[in-house]
């Protein structure tokens, strides 16, 4: 009876309708019992009526009112949600598409580049290598060429102490000649001697006789002197002749050895020059390719952080979608509770923000959730515990 | 030989980019896209280490760890944890299942090299 007697209490017509209900037994009381009283107080009565009416109406207006409010603001929270969700997995899942694509080209990119600087690294080995290396190979060949060139220094010297000894025998050469102009004029002179002595010993007469013989004898002999000289002449002109010839021909032939000794020097050393050129800027190239590959290195590792972040957009984006969900069923059991009678109550938003943080796993998501900044720590940091 | 790598987690990206890193390192690397799916990857497979994801859907981390830790030719193969979580419980959750190591996203690709060299099985 009492819960009742409050609920009539509660409904808007009630107290206009009691207050003139009140007004008309005041009039009553106030104006006695006659004919007159009795019309003015239907007056209050019939006010206090119209009035509860009114009320009745308003609050029932005021109800659906707020009853299609509430029902417009569930629906309009779960289609805006709906609709958002759909655009953030839309979104998530393009992003994932794009960056699994980008990982993937990423991927053939990084294992070209690793193909490439493995090979130069070969390529670097086989100049730098202290045995086998171009590097070597050029010292080894300066090494062999310089014998080469100090061996033909070495026959030019010879080759000139020949020639030495072939100007020096041609000067024996002339002393031979004048050896055998001694010994014909030796032989001459014996002969012109013969002469004389067969002279005197032919004036002498008998006892000359012996003389003569052994003038004879001596003039036999200087004769042939004489024809040895000129033979002896006649060889030493062939052999000045021969040593002539052959003087000018080691004499050309040490000048030609001499300028094509030269000429190989220069040729050698020309040869040298560009491959060590070549082999210099060989080093240089494979020193700028390592120290490149480095530096490709590290923006690879980099490269290889910033692709991670995708992972943790994704999630945030996940639960972001996940939590939004919870916006239309609060909204749509306030609306219910509220068609059932129950009055409208105050939205936990608390709790909600509670709800929500239970799922999170990074630190930044607790950041934003307090509006603090994340720290550096634990966002590309790499924490590793070992246990 | 090269050692082999299985590389759980449900991003492809994710699983890229880790094999990215190991793959320059000379290491092999198997993929799976969850608990389950790295659990049918393993079958008859040399493995030598396991880094795996904590969230992931059907079979998540700390289930297919607890999972391996009970199979008969996978019991002492090590296992890392690499996941967007730095909280002290979770780190000690995985711990206790038989984690050997927690990395946190994003790693710095020479430190995770570092790790695995660390814990890979001879």
């Amino acid at each position: 009876m009492r819960t009742n007697a409050y609920q009539l209490a509660e409904k808007p017509w009630v107290p206009p309708f009691f207050a003139g209900v009140l007004g008309a037994f005041s009039t009553l009381l106030a104006g006695g019992t006659g004919f007159l009283p009795w019309i003015w107080s239907l007056v209050p009565l019939l006010a206090g009526i119209a009035a509860g009416r009114r009320a009745h109406r308003k609050a029932t207006e005021d109800r659906l009112s707020l009853q299609r409010y509430l029902q417009s603001q569930a629906e309009m929270s779960e289609n805006l949600v709906s609709v958002w969700r759909a655009h953030i997995t839309t979104s998530r899942e393009q992003t994932e598409d794009a960056v699994n694509s980008l990982s993937e080209r990423f991927g053939a990119i990084v294992d070209q580049l690793e193909a490439t600087v493995r090979t130069a690294s070969e390529e670097t080995q086989t100049i730098d290598n202290t045995e086998t290396g171009m590097v070597a190979t050029f010292a080894h060949s300066e090494t062999a060429l310089g014998s080469i060139v100090s061996a033909h220094h070495s026959d030019m010297r010879s080759m000139n102490a020949m020639l030495d000894n072939v100007r020096s025998l041609t000067g024996f050469v002339a002393e031979l000649d004048s050896m055998a102009a001694d010994v014909a004029q030796i032989a001459h002179q014996s002969n012109l001697l013969s002469l004389n002595a067969a002279i005197e010993a032919a004036r002498v007469g008998d006892h000359g006789r012996g003389f003569a013989v052994v003038a004879k004898e001596f003039r036999t002999l200087s004769a042939q002197s004489g024809k040895t000289g000129v033979h002896i002449a006649e060889k030493v002109l062939q052999v000045k002749s021969a040593m002539e010839q052959t003087h000018f021909a080691v004499e050309e032939w040490v000048g030609q050895g001499d300028a094509r000794l030269h000429e190989t020097e220069a040729t050698i050393d020309r040869v040298l020059g560009e491959l060590r050129d070549i082999t210099t800027a060989l080093q240089r190239s494979a020193a700028l390719l390592h120290q490149e590959s480095v530096g490709i290195q590290s923006d690879i590792n980099t490269s290889l952080i910033q692709l991670q972040f995708q992972d943790r957009v994704s999630q945030i984006l996940g639960q972001v979608c996940a939590s939004m969900q919870c916006l239309p069923a609060v909204l749509r059991e306030q609306k219910d509770a509220w068609t059932c009678g129950q009055s409208l109550g105050v939205i936990d938003t608390t709790g909600l923000l509670n709800a929500i943080r239970r799922d999170y796993v990074m630190a930044e998501q607790h950041a934003v959730h307090t509006d603090t900044k994340a720290t550096s720590q634990g966002v590309g940091s790499s924490e590793i515990d070992f246990f | 030989m090269a050692k082999t790598v299985l590389v759980v987690d449900d991003s492809a990206s994710m699983r890229r980019v880790v094999g990215i890193a190991l793959k320059g390192a000379g290491y092999d690397v198997l993929e799976g896209g969850d608990g389950k799916d790295a659990l049918s990857k393993l079958t008859g497979q040399k493995v030598h280490l396991i880094i795996s994801d904590v969230n992931m859907p059907g079979m998540d981390g700390f289930t297919f760890l607890k999972t391996i830790k009970q199979h008969p030719s996978y019991r002492f193969t090590p296992v890392i944890m690499l996941t967007t979580e730095s909280d002290e419980s979770r780190k000690r959750e995985g711990q206790a299942a038989g984690a050997r190591a927690w990395v946190v996203k994003p790693f710095q690709p020479e430190q995770l090299v570092n790790a695995v060299q660390r814990l890979c099985l001879p």
